[in-house]
């Protein structure tokens, strides 16, 4: 029932320019290894606990759950810079 | 394609229905209470989803500018730089950037390509974006950078229209209970007007059916519904005592002229029959014509209380000084009184200024001074004396020595007609007192009628006539 406006918005949407919708690429496993990447600067100076938090994140990417794993290392990279 | 008289009947039916006052103002009632439910609705939505809306643009906006910033100091690099670090820790996961080159590549960001969207500068724009192959809404602000490049800002907008779907599915239902207790108020608002109406209607309908005794029931709530019944009242009673009047006089017409006209009938007949000569005859036909006289004074008289009644003189109110009115009647009274051997002693300020009708006030008094010289023996003294007895009114008093009036006979006094014993036997009609308090009514004034001097063997007869200076 939440979704009811959005159906109603995307139900008058034909097919074919649903498809033609641009794509969101930051879920990728690609983002996912940039995201690593960066945390590797950051690692040195990183309390143990974010980087357990950035290896969990690192885990789930490999096993594919994307998602899960962007935003584990997207919470380290924050809490990591927060603490620079 | 014929209908049926029954069918005419129903719509007949349903358009006095949609005339009728009750449904008129139900349906006001019903438009006002939607209305205040939509402005409530706006209000609420106003606050919430245009709030957030406008937390969203002001984000995107301040997102835009800092990179902005970034291009003039640090051109791509510098842009690619902070696009991803703002990516980096995006935890919500809302954000969405796209930086592209002069040919239209993708340089930074997480959308694949530019979407097809306006083309104008800093231009906003509802787009719908893939995420994990769902399309999802979003809020998209375009800004132009030096040598064709491209910046895109923007929000996944789901929250939004989540809030947003919350919101309208509970102002639908919402509106939908506010129109069924519109609906069910304006019938009972309705249905109110209707019961509270229904006994003024059942007493109209009595009266229209010849039953004058009917009045309007009164509740206990003193409402407009009870004041509109109590001057229907008041008008029931008037209209009553109006058609009691007119029964009285045409009682008293028909048994008071009848005697006269019947008089004067016999008169001429025996004349015609045995009058032994012209001079005879002569003489029946002048009593004739004197008593036919007096009929016709009598329907002067009539007709005078009957226009002071209806007010129809109001319209000819003009200023006059009262002082004067009551010398000209002394005057000629005066010498009446002395006449018989009566006394006038007269009493009032120099000027008496008000507003009204001063032949019928003059009438008025007249008709007092008559009855007081009528009625008082010779030797006796009448007094004649007017007043200011408070603000905005004016009294004339006539006493005399007569033999005064029982307190019975001064209840009925000012009936047409109505002629106390003592009376019956001195010249008159009844109709004096009657027009004397017909005047004073049109003056918003009274007559009131007391002992002159109470204990007395003759307590004699004091008219104060009050009236209103002030027409």
């Amino acid at each position: 029932m939440p979704w009811v406006a959005a159906l109603l918005l995307f139900a008058s949407m034909p097919a074919w320019a649903q498809q033609a919708a641009p794509r969101l690429i930051s879920d990728s496993p690609e983002y996912c290894a940039e995201l690593a990447a960066r945390f590797v600067a950051l690692e040195p100076e990183a309390p143990a606990h974010l980087r357990l938090l950035a290896d969990e994140g690192r885990q789930l990417c490999a096993e594919g759950q994307t998602r899960g794993g962007i935003a584990k290392l997207r919470r380290a990279l924050k809490e990591a810079q927060r603490g620079e | 394609m014929t209908v049926s008289s029954e069918d005419a009947g129903g719509w007949r039916d349903i358009g006095a229905y949609l005339k009728s006052a009750g449904f008129r103002f139900a349906a006001l009632f019903a438009v006002l209470f939607l209305a205040a439910m939509l402005g409530f609705a706006l209000m609420l939505w106003w606050g919430t989803a245009g709030t957030l809306s406008r937390q969203i643009d002001d984000a995107i906006r301040a997102d835009a500018l800092g990179l902005q910033e970034a291009w003039r100091t640090g051109g791509v690099a510098a842009v690619r730089e902070a696009i991803g670090e703002r990516l980096a820790v995006d935890i919500d996961d809302h954000a969405i950037y796209l930086l592209t080159d002069e040919a239209g590549l993708r340089l930074a960001g997480n959308l694949d390509r530019w979407p097809a969207m306006p083309e104008t500068p800093g231009s906003w724009s509802a787009e719908a974006v893939r995420r994990d192959g769902v399309v999802v809404p979003a809020r998209l602000y375009r800004l132009p950078l030096d040598q064709g490049h491209r910046l895109l800002v923007g929000r996944d907008a789901t929250d939004r229209e989540k809030l947003r779907s919350l919101l309208s599915e509970a102002l639908l239902w919402s509106f939908a209970v506010a129109v069924a207790f519109a609906l069910a108020g304006a019938a009972a608002l309705r249905r109110a007007l209707a019961d509270r109406l229904r006994a003024a209607a059942a007493t109209a309908s009595a009266i229209a059916a010849g039953d004058l005794s009917r009045r309007v029931p009164l509740s206990s709530q003193r409402d407009e519904f009870d004041q509109l019944g109590a001057s229907m009242n008041a008008m029931l009673d008037r209209i009553d005592q109006l058609m009691i009047g007119i029964k009285g006089v045409s009682d008293s017409i028909a048994h008071d002229l009848r005697t006269p006209i019947a008089r004067a009938r016999m008169r001429l007949e025996n004349a015609l029959l045995s009058a032994p000569d012209a001079e005879s005859l002569r003489a029946a036909m002048e009593t004739t014509v004197a008593d036919l006289d007096g009929i016709s004074r009598v329907f002067q008289a009539l007709l005078r209380i009957v226009e002071a009644e209806a007010g129809a003189r109001r319209a000819a109110f003009a200023p006059f000084d009262l002082a004067a009115v009551l010398t000209d009647a002394a005057e000629v009274y005066g010498a009446l009184a002395e006449e018989r051997g009566l006394h006038l002693q007269t009493s009032w300020p120099d000027r008496l200024e008000m507003v009204g009708d001063r032949d019928m006030v003059l009438q008025a008094v007249a008709n007092l001074l008559d009855n007081a010289v009528k009625f008082t023996p010779a030797g006796g003294t009448i007094r004649l004396s007017a007043g200011t007895p408070a603000r905005g009114k004016r009294h004339v008093s006539v006493s005399d020595e007569g033999p005064g009036l029982t307190p019975e006979d001064r209840a009925r006094a000012g009936e047409r007609f109505f002629r106390a014993d003592p009376s019956r036997a001195l010249p008159g009609a009844g109709l004096g007192l009657s027009l004397v308090k017909a005047v004073a009514a049109l003056h918003d004034g009274e007559l009131r009628l007391r002992d002159a001097r109470a204990g007395a063997e003759r307590p004699g007869l004091e008219a104060r006539l009050l009236l209103s200076s002030r027409a």
